[in-house]
């Protein structure tokens, strides 16, 4: 297992490198720059001329990669080409908030999913099952960002029941330790505020989770229903075990797997929804940072926070394979 | 002599012959979310051909007066922000959407049966290297690499197919590789190689009849998300190079901020893309079951 | 598996999808030049008079939708109309705007408006008394002597580079500042001297980038630290953005929210602020921005989408009214491409647009066709007489061009991904423009470009044949559109934007530049008008005023047309 583990980070490495070299790449071949993103209307040829030298941007290509490899191999993301900031300061204000609301997508579609994949498994191809895999079909189908605009429209502004932005009300004033709005408000407290930021989470959390529970629900059923018509089963309900015995012990356990897979290998696509649903509920994260970056060419922030999301994305289906192996004995890597 | 031995162990297993199809197509009729699904492909599909016959108005042509109306008999599903009707412009809508997405999942097929095979296939040292880079391709978010395509090669229809089917390659590679490393130790294939069959005709032959119908399945499925992709490229500004020209994914991002004022400009083209991708789904669904040969049915 | 691709996709969609609002709209502040000769207006930058019903209530926090987030929190380094917006509430210059215009000068922190030599040369201040910064410590000569030495001597690098508009408006920095020096005879006596005359001098320094902050601050977090990831002071991080407004600058975290809490030293007590405190939340979305008005999630948004104005209205909220224009939009010609080098082919461009009808259709209403250059409450400004809409006549232009079938074949370049205050729809007007000249038989291929992905600079660098462009005033003065945004020659060359050669109208304006009195240069900027008109250079679209809204919780706001606004004269009452 431990060798295992060690070739799968080994391996990491060289796509790591490739990726930052593409990456580098790229953004610099793309048309424009941050010096447009500074001066704005204000761009004329000189003054354009000017900002890329004070940025470096006139030297060689192979000159800035390594430039930027050097100072990530030191652990120095960089900062931010428009103002100056820190990428890693910048990071510890932004990613808590995109935490929160992964979290809470996940916790919506498992814990929303799994129930409902058992539900539609009960009786295959029954009117329950039907619904259920409409519901899922549209749940992948409907892009989010109109998801999340018509549930502001119809939670927030027509029946004020939740908010319809940010992730907790600034009027409260609670002060940003941890810039976990959930945590920031337990700090202080207050039962009002602690309130109101799980109040902030609930649209955006069904927002962003509708994929991931449209997924988990038809892997969930598909899963029950195949390992439903295993031998093993069919023998344990052939001993006589009662239905609930077969499934909690024979049914689920076995189920678990492909489910957790698939769990895991949803972190990626949440990331990319966490960016629209940030911009439609307005929440301070990475995924709408990394947008406004690319607007402004900011190359040293998106080429960081890109390496961070691949390391991110790779650590996580490592421990997905080996949670895996754990979970399944037939299973073991050399 | 040798053939009719072949010949004789290969039918004992499952084979990519008639016998598979006809039973699956059988099944497939009995399933009442595929033929549903199949129906809304239908209708779009002749939406699509037909629309020069049933629009009535020019979808790149409006008058800007009669802007954002509510649908009515002249319009039956309104008018958009510049005049234009938004009904013929679902129906051109939907020949872009439909074409662009078999296109890119074709291009996609293409790409990837290519590096499956070969990596499958080969094994050993070309495998891990096509792996790796695969590796890569997929580290890369799929909107770099769409990104990537149009500011090189510039926005345009054919643009867009490539940048989808592309991103699409490394799953279906994916696939195929792994179907083919696992039929590698089958029997029949075990079988033909040791009576000396010659390398590539059991690949061709025996092994990617079976391989494929997993990725035919996937290719289906890959159809309903090549439509939202396309729209979603569409929302990115990277939709065909003239912004005159219908197509459902800039008509809905278009709408987006409509969402109070003219919300039926957002849900025309959101149901056809819906609808559309549901339909693939429910198709593509229908087909993995019916094309599973562990069912008994 | 295939999902993945399309939530990566998606990413990608989101990012070009977000583009479409959170492009930072510059919208500066618009400086009135008026007459140079003293004026008895009120003291306060801040509005006086509450126009609204009812008496104020003190406080409560007001949250604002601020159209993208701050850049520096030291104003000096800034040119984006985010930090402006912020900035106004809380330091004040020398001068300032008459809330609700955009060009009337007043003085705020200076008594009254400057002695002027008469040789232009020279400006001579007297201070106000009783004012201290927010950090305890006295405003007087010494301290505008301080801030103005400073950015003087900013050194070569990213403080130059961001301190954009001293080096505009001065032409450089150092030895190469129009200012030779400003001196501080006695605590409130300051006296500027210029090299050569400067007649946009004091318009120029309402903008809120020439506020004055606490020396004693600037020294103690050493502002002028470079490079900036460095800077704590311009980072927002402990004391920062320190003046002698009606509010203070309290906390900033980046991308989320600014707070503003009401200074309790604020030297003009009549105009003190009524809220506690101000949260300005950066929302990229005009969707999220009406439906978080709607809800009461925030109270004020500073802009809203025009698309969104008459739901707003019928939501009861309110629309900003914004009054005065600063900005113009416009259809660009550039003469080094054929066959925009033919007078007839622009005029009958000019013709064939229904400008009328594009502002009803994209800015709702909100906005007037052009009658010259610049905006109508522009100093400087003259009526000209610009083609209004006649098919027939730009039918009867193209035919007398004469143009061959080929030449009927044009370009339309469009931005794409952004949201700009004279244009909040490029693609859409794009769109509804080639209808229009296909209609007097061109034929119009659409072209894009990502707005911060090279339109910019290839518009300024003349690649862009014909092009959808426009200018946000810095300050609202003639010299500000016609020279700095159009037509001022580079280097001895006609701009390349637009490649229109008028010898006589550049030494026209380099005159008016230079001209010792506001008056003697207005001259010169009408005759410079009068010039232009008849060639057409470029097609005036609109002027805009771009609508927010607020809710009825809100009392006593006031707005302006270059979007500077005042919250001290706001209250809130549900």
């Amino acid at each position: 297992m431990l060798r295992y583990i060690l070739r799968r980070v080994l391996g990491a490495i060289p796509v790591l490198f490739g990726l930052s070299v593409a990456l580098f790449l790229f953004l610099r071949l793309l048309p424009g720059d941050p010096a447009e993103a500074i001066l704005g209307q204000h761009a004329t040829p000189e003054l354009i001329k000017q900002i890329r030298e004070t940025l470096g941007l006139d030297q060689p290509l192979y000159v800035q990669y390594l430039d930027y490899l050097g100072r990530l191999l030191h652990g120095d993301f960089g900062a931010s080409i428009i103002d100056g900031r820190p990428v890693a300061d910048s990071f510890l204000v932004r990613f808590p908030a995109t935490i929160e609301l992964t979290i809470g997508a996940l916790i919506f579609a498992v814990g929303l999913g799994i129930p409902l994949g058992r539900l539609a498994a009960r009786h295959p191809n029954g009117w329950i099952d039907g619904m259920v895999t409409v519901l899922s079909l549209f749940g992948i189908s409907i892009p989010i960002f109109v998801l999340g605009y018509t549930l502001v429209f119809v939670f927030a502004v027509q029946l004020h029941w939740l908010p319809a932005l940010g992730q907790i009300d600034p009027r409260l004033g609670v002060t940003p330790v941890t810039h976990f709005a959930i945590i920031d408000a337990l700090l202080t407290g207050r039962v009002p505020a602690i309130v109101d930021s799980f109040a902030h989470l609930i649209l955006p959390s069904i927002a962003l989770g509708s994929i991931p529970l449209a997924i988990v629900t038809r892997i969930t059923r598909a899963s029950v229903i195949e390992v439903s018509n295993e031998d093993y089963v069919r023998t344990a309900r052939a001993k006589g075990l009662t239905e609930r015995r077969v499934n909690d012990r024979h049914i689920m356990r076995n189920a678990w797997l492909p489910v957790t897979t698939v769990i895991g290998l949803q972190v990626g696509g949440l990331l990319a929804g966490a960016v629209l649903t940030e911009t439609v509920f307005t929440w301070n994260g990475v995924g709408s940072w990394v947008v406004t970056a690319i607007q402004n060419h900011d190359y040293i922030v998106v080429q960081s926070l890109i390496l961070i999301f691949a390391t991110i994305f790779l650590t996580v289906n490592l421990l997905v394979d080996i949670g895996y192996a754990f979970l399944n004995p037939r299973i073991r890597y050399g | 002599m040798a053939d009719q031995t072949t010949a004789v162990i290969v039918r004992s297993t499952p084979r990519a012959s008639r016998g598979l199809w006809r039973d699956a197509l059988r099944r497939l009729r009995r399933n009442g979310p595929a033929i549903f699904g199949l129906i809304c492909i239908a209708i779009f599909i002749l939406g699509a051909v037909l629309a020069p016959v049933i629009a009535q108005y020019d979808p790149t042509i409006g008058n800007l007066a009669s802007g954002k109306q509510g649908p009515s008999l002249a319009h039956p599903m309104g008018t958009d922000l510049l005049g234009r009707d938004e009904f013929s412009r679902v129906l051109y809508g939907a020949r872009i959407s439909l074409t662009v997405g078999v296109v890119a999942v074709l291009v996609g097929l293409a790409f990837g049966t290519v590096i499956g095979a070969i990596a499958g296939g080969a094994g050993g040292k070309v495998d891990a290297l096509l792996m790796r880079i695969t590796d890569v391709l997929l580290a890369v978010p799929g909107i770099l690499l769409a990104i990537g395509i149009v500011a090189w090669l510039g926005h345009g229809q054919i643009q867009i197919m490539l940048a989808v089917g592309i991103s699409y390659a490394p799953i279906f590679a994916r696939l195929l590789r792994g179907s083919l490393l696992a039929l590698r130790e089958a029997e029949f294939v075990v079988a033909a190689r040791s009576i000396g069959t010659p390398g590539h005709r059991i690949l061709v032959r025996h092994m990617l009849p079976n391989a494929l119908t997993p990725l035919i399945v996937q290719a289906t499925l890959a159809l309903a998300t090549a439509i939202i992709d396309v729209a979603g490229l569409g929302f990115l500004g990277l939709g065909p190079g003239d912004p005159r020209i219908a197509e459902w994914g800039e008509m809905l991002t278009d709408s987006a901020r409509f969402l109070q004022s003219a919300p039926y400009l957002i849900f025309f083209p959101g149901a056809a893309i819906v609808i559309s991708a549901v339909g693939f789904n429910l198709l593509g669904d229908g087909l993995r079951e019916s094309l599973d040969p562990r069912l008994k049915r | 598996m295939v999902k993945q691709r399309a939530f990566a996709l998606a990413f990608a969609a989101v990012l070009v999808a977000a583009c479409s609002g959170s492009s930072a709209t510059t919208v500066p502040a618009s400086v009135a030049p008026a007459s140079v000769a003293p004026s008895t207006a009120p003291a306060s930058v801040a509005p006086s008079t509450a126009p609204a019903s009812g008496q104020p209530v003190a406080g409560g926090t007001l949250v604002v939708g601020l159209d993208g987030d701050m850049v520096f929190a030291d104003p000096s380094l800034t040119s984006d109309g985010n930090s402006l917006y912020v900035a106004a509430q809380v330091i004040q210059g020398l001068v300032g705007l008459k809330p609700g215009t955009i060009s009337e000068v007043i003085p705020v922190l200076a008594s009254a408006l400057p002695v002027v030599s008469s040789d232009g040369k020279t400006y001579t201040f007297t201070l106000r008394t009783g004012v201290t910064f927010h950090d305890g410590s006295p405003f007087n000569a010494a301290a505008v002597k301080f801030n103005y030495d400073r950015w003087k001597a900013y050194p070569k690098g990213d403080l130059q580079d961001n301190a954009y508009y001293y080096g505009a408006v001065f032409g450089g920095f150092g030895a190469d500042s129009n200012v030779v020096s400003v001196d501080a005879p006695n605590d409130t006596t300051v006296v500027f001297t210029f090299k050569a005359p400067q007649s946009n001098f004091l318009i120029s320094q309402t903008l809120q980038v020439f506020g004055i902050q606490s020396p004693t601050a600037l020294q103690k977090d050493k502002a002028d630290t470079t490079p900036l990831k460095d800077n704590k002071y311009a980072q927002g991080q402990g004391e920062s953005m320190v003046g002698t407004g009606p509010f203070t600058f309290k906390e900033w975290v980046p991308g989320d929210h600014v707070t503003l809490v009401k200074s309790a030293s604020y030297w003009d007590t009549a105009n003190a602020a009524n809220v506690d405190q101000i949260t300005l939340k950066p929302m990229g979305d005009s969707t999220a921005k009406l439906q978080a008005l709607q809800s009461g999630g925030i109270d004020l948004a500073q802009t809203i989408s025009p698309a969104d104005a008459a739901t707003a209205t019928s939501s009861g909220l309110t629309v900003i009214d914004r009054g005065q224009s600063c900005n113009m939009g416009y259809l660009g010609l550039n003469q080094a491409f054929k066959p925009y080098d033919n007078k007839d082919v622009r005029l009958a461009i000019a013709y064939a647009l229904n400008k009328q009808q594009y502002i009803d259709s994209f800015y709702a209403g909100q906005g007037k066709v052009p009658q010259s250059w610049m905006p109508p409450a522009t100093s400087g400004f003259k009526a000209e007489t610009i083609p209004t809409y006649d098919v027939q006549k730009a039918k009867d232009a193209v035919t007398k061009a004469g143009l061959s079938a080929d030449q009927l074949k044009i370009d339309l370049y469009y931005p794409s991904n952004v949201v700009r205050p004279y244009m909040p729809d490029p693609k859409s007007l794009a769109q509804a423009i080639a209808g229009d000249l296909q209609a007097i038989g061109f034929t119009v291929n659409l072209k894009t470009e990502d707005w911060h992905g090279g339109y910019v600079s290839d518009a300024t660098n003349g690649k862009l044949s014909m092009f959808l462009f426009g200018w946000t005033c810095d300050w609202a003065g003639a010299d500000n559109f016609l020279y700095t945004a159009f037509f001022g020659y580079q280097n001895g060359k006609p701009n390349p934007q637009f490649g229109y050669k008028n010898d006589q109208m550049s030494q026209l304006m380099l005159q008016a530049l230079q001209a010792p009195s506001a008056d003697q240069a207005n001259q010169l900027w009408g005759q410079v008008q009068d010039l232009i008109a008849p060639d057409m250079p470029t097609v005036p679209i609109v002027n805009s005023t771009p609508p927010g809204a607020y809710t009825s919780k809100v009392h006593g706001f006031v707005g302006a047309g270059n979007a500077i606004e005042y919250f001290n004269t706001v209250w809130i009452q549900p």
